[in-house]
């Protein structure tokens, strides 16, 4: 157990664990209140296109995957929340089209390429210097302006007409709050990958809001409880020799379903 | 002065009309009810009021102007079940919001801010609760906090959207009070319901729609406009008429039984 923390790529893995549980954390609370957790799945999809054209013209995977995700995301926020089936429509596109053009931009690319399992499931012990430090930035990013702009985040999450009325700019900040998403997801495929990532999104603020109903404190919690679910993963895998991404989430998913089942047991027992 | 002025307003939502040539204007000080039947454009035309819905055709005028400019003059209490019921926000959190228009980017709270929501609270005595989960309360409670935030905008009319429906007789009565009291400060007050058996005892002039304004009255409804309202035959209690039947359902007043 302890030789393995002397390795760097253990040292980084843990280091951007860290970083990836605060955006987890504070993101994802904003994603499950706003209940815009498929819209982050259709983001999260969508950068496979980003990243397949950027590996066709030899750039950087986030280069495109940026392009693509904040792409997808202002064309599900433009489609408008006016629509709920509309918008699903639109998610259900993105999702599904950028998928398509990645694993198309995959077949056309000659030579090596890194494996699409990477970006897929994701690969947090190969991770670099400079994702550590965009996630250390994001992060940074992330609590300065929640802090800053919590009360107008609150009200336009809660209710949209309401602040309306008052003159905020509730359509701003909800496109801002799906920039943000999109930025995170790009910077978060490498710990837990596209397809998992709306695991982490969603599993420990949900675990969190059945432990308080105040959002700074479901924040708090989401941010612990994504940081337990990734470390404690990844020393699962090391240990049992699974790939970090899958089993950090198969963990989280464990625990949403303990948590689920206890807190229901104890509410039927409360009730009665 | 006109608190409200609409004009000939229709409004389409793609091939549905859900309003159509409504005419309505409210004097300052009125306290109006809108009753109609579900889906008969009430919130709709709330809406347009509030500037929430841009009319297909016809013109809106609030306190003389465009809706969307009469900022902070307007003070609007939306059905407490639109909202999550799990949703992570207490009870000052939510009368704060009252006070988010004055405020700058950082949105800090002033001791006056302080003050009006403090006294906003008090006034639908739930300055107690305040650090109570809007989750943990009953639908009253939710309604009563939810006017406190319209009240804390220091509004000089109040538009509320169903605000007794799906709550019990008794806090029926309290909102009712206190709606009585608001209106015997002088705030405009305009609610709408669907539910005819029970009309505040203050209410002065009544809009009846259905897609189109039926009837505006400040006489009794006749019923055979609340026929025509409901396209079926419903009783209204008269204004001016606290009691209520003990076996009164509390939502639904549409069957004739």
């Amino acid at each position: 157990m302890i030789e393995i923390l002397q390795h760097a790529f253990f040292q980084n893995a843990i280091i951007a664990g860290i970083f990836a549980s605060i955006i987890f954390g504070i993101i994802g609370t904003l994603v499950v209140i706003n209940r815009i957790v498929f819209i982050s799945g259709g983001i999260s999809h969508a950068s496979f296109g980003g990243i397949g054209m950027s590996l066709y013209l030899g750039l950087d995977p986030l280069i495109g995957a940026t392009i693509f995700a904040v792409g997808s995301a202002l064309g599900i926020g433009a489609v408008g929340k006016n629509s709920i089936q509309r918008q699903g429509t639109t998610i259900g596109i993105a999702w599904a089209v950028g998928m398509a053009i990645g694993a198309l931009f995959y077949h056309i690319t000659p030579g090596y390429l890194p494996p699409a399992e990477n970006f897929l499931f994701g690969n947090i012990l190969m991770i670099e210097n400079i994702h550590i430090i965009l996630l250390a930035v994001f992060s940074l990013v992330t609590v300065l302006s929640v802090a800053l702009f919590y009360r107008k985040i609150q009200a336009v999450s809660f209710d949209e007409e309401f602040s309306k009325i008052l003159g905020i700019s509730s359509n701003r900040i909800y496109l801002l709050l799906l920039v943000m998403v999109s930025i995170a997801i790009v910077l978060l495929i490498r710990v837990v990958g596209i397809i998992l990532l709306i695991a982490m999104m969603s599993i420990p603020p949900t675990i969190a809001g059945m432990m308080t109903k105040d959002m700074k404190k479901m924040m708090g919690w989401s941010v612990l409880l994504s940081g337990f679910f990734i470390l404690i993963g990844l020393w699962i895998s090391y240990m049992w020799n699974t790939p970090a991404g899958p089993t950090i989430v198969i963990f989280a998913g464990i625990a949403f379903f303990a948590t689920y089942v206890q807190d229901k047991f104890f509410k039927n027992i409360g009730n009665r | 002065m006109k608190a409200v002025d609409l004009k000939d307003i229709t409004v389409r939502f793609n091939e549905t009309t859900a309003l159509k040539d409504v005419s309505l204007s409210i004097e300052e000080g009125t306290f109006l009810g809108i009753i109609g039947p579900n889906g008969g454009g009430k919130t709709t035309l709330l809406k347009v009021i509030l500037g929430l819905i841009k009319p297909d055709e016809g013109k809106v005028k609030v306190f003389g102007k465009k809706p969307g400019e009469s900022k902070g003059e307007v003070g609007y209490v939306p059905q407490y079940s639109n909202f999550d019921p799990e949703f992570p926000i207490n009870v000052k959190e939510v009368v704060q919001m009252g006070r988010l228009g004055n405020q700058g980017v950082r949105s800090k709270i002033t001791e006056e801010d302080e003050d009006i929501i403090k006294k906003s609270l008090e006034k639908v005595e739930m300055w107690e609760l305040r650090e109570k989960q809007l989750s943990q309360l009953s639908g009253g409670q939710k309604q009563r906090a939810l006017i406190a935030r319209a009240l804390a905008t220091k509004p000089k009319m109040l538009v509320l959207d169903e605000p007794t429906t799906n709550v019990d007789e008794n806090v029926k009565n309290s909102v009712h009070d206190l709606l009585n009291q608001l209106s015997d400060e002088g705030k405009t007050i305009i609610l709408s319901t669907h539910d005819t058996g029970v009309i505040c005892s203050n209410i002065e002039s009544i809009a009846c729609l259905n897609k189109k304004l039926v009837c505006h009255t400040r006489d009794e409804v006749t019923e055979e406009e609340l026929k025509k309202t409901y396209g079926a035959p419903v009783e209204l209690m008269p204004s001016g008429h606290p009691k209520h039947p003990k076996d009164q359902e509390n939502t639904e007043g549409t069957d004739n039984d």
